[in-house]
């Protein structure tokens, strides 16, 4: 599984206007609830693409399940503006709480650096916010802290 | 007919994050996922309850005991819907006479019921399993050991090359009969007898299918570094995927070097290498006792000229000379222990050692030793360890499975927690004794100790290692995640009620929590019990375009 965020001001509009150019079918479309975010799925049968407007992070980022995830993610990155994990590290010093929290989408599967510093950080900061924002990163990733 | 599973908590399987909604089946597919709009034949009320696809086994001995057991209930119980069986090089099938006489001699381990026997191809194990029903998918590798067994019978030399392309006649069939890869078991006999580029192109066939290699390594201790090295390099030279069968370090002396096989991983994807291996929630392995302790060159032949060592005074002599001096040697001791401390009395006391760590968990007829310890059972003989074991062996003709607690807790938590392992429970659910509890309780045991108790992975993580990370491996496009039109292969469980009650003293339990499994559509387990529905399918896989 790898995941994909999108640039901010990236509208459904966009992930629209992507998924015709490309030929994603429509697979399933889930309205927010109290229990989940919005979630529009695109698939065929090799891949399967969940974009998700997570409200918790004020933010959109896609689901990639395939068995060549990298070609999924590349069409992903090459349809629509997305950031990487250096353009949220270069957030971090001027917009902390919410590069935190999308260090949870972008981060690497096992804990490494920068990304392990900034979140242990983040979990010991006075500021309630950092630490919530820790805590999704965390659970997002799925690493022990 | 239409079932709708609502207030359910979904956990889809790609790895996203859990939400609330309903899971539509109809018939044998997911009409709907998350929303829920046509109206329901039944409704399942799924409140406080997890559900997700069903689990696949990626690494299972069951395909062995199926024609036997055909309801799989240790399996279903825990939700496995699918299982990747013929791992480690072995398997039913393919076969002719020589892979016959190699398994007949050691039922019942192998066969699930009595007059149990292999089957000549993929296609004939397929009509037979699905003749008579099973209760799970299962998806066939092709087991090097009897491709090996097939062609060269037990004989301990390299392959020539009429033997290679014969081996690449049977691969090739097993492939096009719908084999997902090949399986190699390097610590077994005969498969252990061939070397790296023998290997190498026995694993070539499958290329064109979109196969992957899976292994169980020439060794899993002292040179557990150089095995992974030696798989990786036969998927680079075969051009194929690579899974690193039930990863561990074994030996308390080589515990912590799965820091390095997961790097040599972690180094192999990063150069386009599709490398991913599995684990079982467990400290403690399991196989049969002949491969812990008889030299590898002892089985040259057939099983019946093994047992013919096993007596004779003057081999049966250098057998156990051997086993000794092999524990020794892979026992990688600091030098200075080695200098200081007088031979006889390190073998001794590594003897000692590992007889306590040895637990025999089932004979052919000797009962009363299963649930022993190597040390126990030659207490209750009254006899020297190895003259002990064997003389066991003889008299179970060989028929001897064992659990051995060799394994760190923390290689264990380090490999589940790494991105590209999956969960696996390497069981052989055995008719008699006592087999290893991961038969019975891998998934639950994933569930409640590493994501519940410890927090090695988020539930979503687990989900994702036992079904959609597997699928993909796999290739399997219709199965492993909750979508509309995906194969309704579903589990319902209660995570924070679940809980393991497999033990290795009382392995012979399904957990608790687990309430619901459906299979191809079909309602397999039901508030607990099995249904007994057998909608499950042998599968297929698709040649690669």
């Amino acid at each position: 599984m790898s995941r994909v965020l999108l640039a901010e001001g990236t509208s459904r509009a966009d992930i629209d206007r992507a998924a015709r150019a490309r030929g994603w079918p429509l697979l399933n479309l889930l309205r927010r609830t109290e229990g989940r975010p919005r979630q529009i799925v695109f698939g065929a049968a090799e891949w399967l693409l969940t974009f998700v407007e997570d409200h918790r992070i004020a933010a959109t980022y896609a689901i990639v399940h395939a068995h060549d995830e990298e070609s999924v993610a590349r069409a992903v990155r090459e349809a629509l503006p997305t950031l990487g994990l250096d353009d949220v590290l270069a957030r971090v010093a001027t917009d902390r709480v919410r590069a935190i929290c999308w260090l949870g989408v972008v981060g690497p599967g096992a804990p490494a650096s920068p990304v392990r510093e900034l979140l242990a950080a983040a979990a010991a900061s006075a500021d309630p916010r950092e630490r919530d924002a820790a805590d999704f990163a965390y659970e997002a990733l799925g690493w022990p802290r | 007919m239409r079932i709708r599973i609502e207030n359910a908590r979904i956990v889809d399987g790609t790895g996203a994050p859990a939400y609330d909604g309903a899971v539509t089946i109809e018939d044998e597919h997911l009409a709907e996922v998350g929303e829920a709009s046509a109206p329901p034949d039944e409704v399942l009320d799924a409140r406080g309850r997890i559900v997700a696809p069903g689990f696949i086994d990626v690494h299972s001995h069951s395909g062995f005991t199926l024609p036997g057991q055909p309801e799989a209930e240790a399996k279903i119980a825990q939700g496995v819907t699918t299982e990747v069986v013929c791992n480690c090089g072995l398997g039913l099938l393919p076969s002719n006479e020589r892979v016959e006489r190699f398994y007949s001699l050691i039922q019942p381990i192998v066969f699930g019921e009595p007059g149990g026997r292999c089957y000549a191809t993929l296609d004939a194990y397929r009509a037979a399993l699905e003749g008579r029903g099973v209760s799970v998918n299962v998806a066939c590798l092709v087991p090097h050991g009897n491709v090996r067994a097939a062609v060269m019978g037990l004989e301990e030399r390299a392959a020539t090359a009429t033997e290679i392309g014969h081996m690449q006649a049977l691969v090739t069939e097993g492939m096009e009969h719908g084999a997902f890869g090949l399986s190699t078991g390097l610590v077994y006999p005969p498969g252990a007898f061939a070397q790296r580029d023998e290997i190498t192109e026995i694993v070539r066939p499958i290329r064109p299918f979109g196969g992957f290699y899976a292994t169980h390594m020439r060794d899993e201790g002292t040179r557990v570094v150089e095995s992974v090295e030696e798989a990786l390099a036969i998927g680079r030279a075969a051009g194929v995927g690579v899974q690193i069968s039930h990863h561990k370090a074994a030996g308390r002396l080589n515990w912590g070097k799965t820091k390095k096989t997961l790097a040599l991983l972690d180094a192999a994807r990063a150069e386009g290498l599709d490398v991913h291996s599995d684990v079982y929630p467990y400290t403690a392995g399991s196989t049969v006792l002949s491969a812990m302790v008889v030299p590898l060159w002892a089985f040259q032949g057939s099983q019946a000229q093994l047992l013919e060592r096993l007596k004779d005074p003057p081999t049966r002599a250098r057998i156990i000379r051997e086993s000794k001096e092999r524990l020794v040697r892979l026992a990688p001791l600091p030098t200075v222990v080695e200098r200081l401390v007088p031979k006889p009395l390190l073998v001794r006391a590594l003897l000692r050692a590992m007889s306590k760590l040895v637990v025999i968990s089932s004979t052919k007829r000797q009962h009363h030793y299963e649930g022993k310890t190597l040390d126990e059972m030659a207490r209750m003989r009254g006899q020297d360890l190895f003259e002990a074991i064997l003389d066991l062996l003889v008299e179970e003709e060989t028929a001897v499975a064992a659990i051995a607690h060799v394994m760190g807790e923390r290689d264990v938590q380090r490999v589940m927690a790494h991105p590209q392992t999956m969960i696996g429970t390497d069981g052989f659910p055995q008719r008699e004794g006592k087999p290893h509890p991961r038969t019975y309780g891998t998934y639950p045991r994933v569930l409640e100790r590493y994501v519940r108790e410890l927090g090695v992975l988020t539930l979503e993580q687990a989900v994702h290692k036992s079904t959609g990370m597997v699928a993909a491996k796999l290739g399997l496009t219709d199965r492993g995640v909750l979508r509309p039109g995906a194969r309704a292969d579903v589990v319902v469980f209660d995570f924070a009620g679940l809980r393991d009650r497999a033990t290795y003293e009382d392995p012979r339990h399904g957990p608790e929590g687990l309430d619901h499994v459906f299979v191809n559509g079909a309602w397999t387990w039901r508030d607990g019990a099995h249904t007994g529905a057998r909608a499950g399918r042998v599968l297929a896989k698709r040649a690669a375009a």
